[in-house]
């Protein structure tokens, strides 16, 4: 037998050493990856000159904590942080995190991470109801997987999501690992964007995400519709 | 690696996942869970040329049975995914809050908080950069147990 039982032994100590006992279940490290997508779209917009940021509330004042959902919720429910940006003469945005969005056929979907027009997270706020996909500027589907080859479900389901969002907002597929079933399948159908390998170790495949983000941010503030 | 010694090595590392005593009462069975799927569904392929279908202009693809060295690396590149990365970003997340913290007067802890459940999950830098350290040492140690597999 050539079984290294030191460097398992080895293994052992350093895995218990590494993991943050609340980071042990797959839906905390789903809100993990979340606000790590979220943190990547804040940076796009302060890319931008004389972008104004501001860290919110659910309740409209500004935010005293970095809070954040565990599972999608209505954007007008709980006390949770968003982040207000605002660019020059244009219509200001917000970004959230976990909030559910309503389609073209009227069904609710979650976003994992949504950037939407101001005036319509308000219009949501204050009559408690969800934004629809025409007032969203960008969205995103994030998922955690630990083993690559996952199955693809999850893609499917994306490729129904994106039929059902307006074509106003740029939807995406995001995801920590690679999985040949399922880019064979986005790459045939060309619907949306995804983004593999989504993690610190991949700073390539970080960076065409954190670019796309980039541009999506400029073709808003490029787009006349948007004019303040 | 034998694949005799390599389902060893994948039963020591499934309990390690297991280990509540290791993990402070917690669990990574779910880790363990969906390799098992994916071994399960089995690797999509190519009908090779060589068989029965060569003549044929029509393209298969079917399943293979992964072998025990390819399902131990899928393990070892899960734990990769889920404990290295995964402290890694929360490293990269808390610093970012951090920052953000400072600019707009915010303390840099981030919540995460259920609407139903208002008890939250609290992640710090400090503890972070701790245990980022932690997993690259296991990063090293999980490259060398890949190497000897693939040996």
């Amino acid at each position: 037998m050539t079984i290294n039982q030191d460097l398992l032994n080895q293994i052992r100590a350093a895995l218990g050493s590494s993991i943050n006992p609340n980071l042990t279940t797959r839906s905390a490290v789903f809100d993990l990856f979340e606000a790590y997508i979220f943190s990547f779209l804040i940076e796009a917009a302060r890319s931008e000159p004389n972008a104004q940021i501001e860290y919110m509330n659910t309740n409209g004042a500004k935010a005293t904590t970095f809070t954040f959902r565990t599972s999608p919720g209505q954007i007008f429910n709980g006390l949770y942080t968003h982040a207000e940006i605002i660019f020059e003469r244009k219509r200001p945005l917000e970004v959230h995190v976990g909030v559910r969005v309503s389609g073209i056929s009227k069904v609710l979907h979650e976003c994992d991470v949504l950037l939407l027009e101001k005036s319509e997270a308000e219009i949501c706020r204050n009559g408690n109801v969800s934004p629809q996909s025409s007032k969203a500027i960008l969205a995103a589907e994030c998922k955690y997987y630990s083993p690559r080859n996952f199955g693809i479900d999850l893609a499917r389901e994306f490729l129904g999501l994106t039929s059902d969002f307006s074509s106003n907002c740029k939807y995406y597929f995001i995801y920590n690992t690679t999985s040949r079933s399922v880019e064979e399948l986005l790459a045939h159908h060309k619907k949306g964007c995804w983004f593999r390998y989504v993690v610190p170790d991949h700073l390539a495949d970080v960076d065409l995400l954190k670019s796309e983000f980039r541009n999506a941010i400029k073709n808003f503030i490029a787009t006349k519709k948007y004019n303040s | 690696m034998t694949d005799a010694e390599c389902r060893e090595v994948y039963q020591q590392l499934v309990d390690m996942l297991g280990d509540q005593e290791m993990l402070e009462g917690r669990q990574l069975n779910w880790v363990v869970e969906e390799v098992n799927q994916v071994i399960r569904a089995g690797e999509i392929i190519d009908e090779p040329s060589g068989s029965s279908f060569r003549r044929s202009t029509r393209e298969f693809i079917t399943t293979r049975e992964y072998t025990p060295q390819e399902a131990l690396l899928l393990l070892i590149d899960a734990i990769d995914s889920v404990v290295v990365q995964t402290a890694l970003i929360e490293r990269e997340v808390t610093n970012f809050f951090r920052r953000e913290g400072e600019e707009f007067n915010i303390p840099p802890d981030v919540r995460f908080v259920s609407e139903e459940d208002a008890r939250p999950t609290v992640l710090t830098y400090a503890s972070a950069i701790d245990r980022a350290e932690q997993a690259l040492t296991l990063k090293r140690l999980l490259f060398q147990l890949r190497s000897e597999v693939e040996r």
